[in-house]
């Protein structure tokens, strides 16, 4: 049990770093040819690595996320979808 | 449930692992180390190779990488015989991301024509995604020099340009280090020969000492002085050299010089009784 709570620990954490590094990499992206306007020359080759292989790494990371977190999450679509259907329901009853 | 759980690791490896195979597949693997370059044409030093043509010897090849981007301009130097000899000039841009990329108003321009003249030049062809060459036909009037800058497109994040100094003399007999050779050995020989010390020799007036460019300007030549010296068995710094050329301006001097990066740049220097060599010992 343990060994599933630091397993789930460290994929947590992982995840949370590679979408910092996926955020900061892409804002530096996003504001490069403002940054080149104003004379700051940042190794662009190195930051687009970056992006690129902590995105695919976050991503993969959310499969594993995903296993290790499968009841969770099909708890929460199964009670997402009863409570549509709930309202769903509830308001063909008001209308008759 | 474990079924579950190596499903998922095996997912994560194939994404997590996908951009690195990808870019071993295009060739392209890299990590922050800049273009890929060296496929198709090469980059080549500043004084990696001579080739002669009629009348013309044509040194290296000068190469400036400040962005992303690669400006390789061959020759870097050229000697020719005749004032008025045409001397053709190739450029060629190794781009780091493949063409067409969405700051495509890069451009490639000549500027700073002394004492040439562009006669004929073509258009930028883009020789494959990651390469675009363009050829300028230059009419040497006398000693002087072109800039050849690439600009990078508005917006490009990778750089704003690259700029490569050609420099181009007259001389009465080609430097007798490169001699126009007759045989492919001979060829061969003073390739060796200016690869490994292209130097020139220029004794004319000291017309100029620029402390804050570190250069002096000898016979209409922009030499920059650089470094540790040794003056007769005093050693000194580039500012305290420049500073004791100053005295010496209007006398002739005799600066033996190499080309580095486009300009050149001193390595021996006579002055009057004086003789200074960079870093090593003088007479």
């Amino acid at each position: 049990m343990t060994s599933v709570l630091s397993i789930r620990r460290a994929v947590t954490l992982s995840f949370l770093v590679a979408w910092i590094l996926v955020g900061i990499s892409g804002y530096i992206l996003l504001s490069s040819p403002l940054l080149a306007k104003a004379g700051l020359r940042l190794p662009m080759n190195i930051v687009i690595d970056i992006h690129v292989y902590s995105g695919f790494t976050a991503l993969g990371i959310s499969a594993l996320h995903i296993a290790l977190n499968y009841d969770a999450l099909k708890s929460y679509l199964g009670s997402t979808f009863r409570s549509s259907g709930q309202i769903q329901r509830a308001k063909s009853r008001t209308k008759h | 449930m474990r079924a579950r759980y190596v499903a998922a690791i095996i997912v994560f490896v194939l994404i997590t692992l996908s951009p690195l195979a990808v870019k071993l597949a295009t060739g392209e693997l890299r990590f922050g180390g800049g273009a890929q370059v060296g496929s198709t044409g090469g980059v080549s030093s500043t004084t990696a190779a001579v080739s002669t043509s009629s009348g013309a010897l044509l040194v290296g090849c000068g190469e400036s990488h400040r962005g992303a981007d690669y400006l390789i301009v061959c020759p870097a130097k050229a000697y020719v015989i005749s004032p008025g000899s045409v001397v053709r000039v190739n450029v060629t841009v190794k781009f780091a991301h493949p063409q067409p990329c969405p700051h495509s108003s890069w451009r490639i321009e000549v500027s700073d024509l002394n004492n040439v003249k562009v006669v004929g030049e073509t258009s930028t062809k883009l020789v494959n995604a990651y390469t675009a060459v363009k050829t300028y036909d230059v009419k040497v009037l006398g000693n002087g020099s072109l800039t050849v800058t690439y600009y990078y497109g508005v917006g490009c994040p990778y750089g704003t340009e690259e700029v490569v100094k050609v420099l181009f003399f007259v001389v009465k007999s080609l430097p007798e280090s490169s001699a126009q050779p007759s045989t492919s050995e001979q060829q061969a020989q003073a390739a060796t020969t200016v690869a490994t010390q292209p130097s020139i020799n220029v004794t004319g007036v000291l017309t100029e000492v620029s402390t804050s460019g570190k250069y002096v300007i000898v016979d209409n030549h922009k030499i920059y002085i650089k470094g540790a010296w040794t003056c007769g068995n005093e050693e000194v710094r580039w500012r305290d050299l420049l500073n004791s050329l100053s005295a010496d301006v209007g006398q002739v001097i005799s600066v033996n010089a190499v080309s580095e990066n486009g300009e050149l740049l001193a390595v021996k220097i006579v002055a009057g009784s004086t003789t200074c060599v960079r870093g090593g010992e003088g007479g």
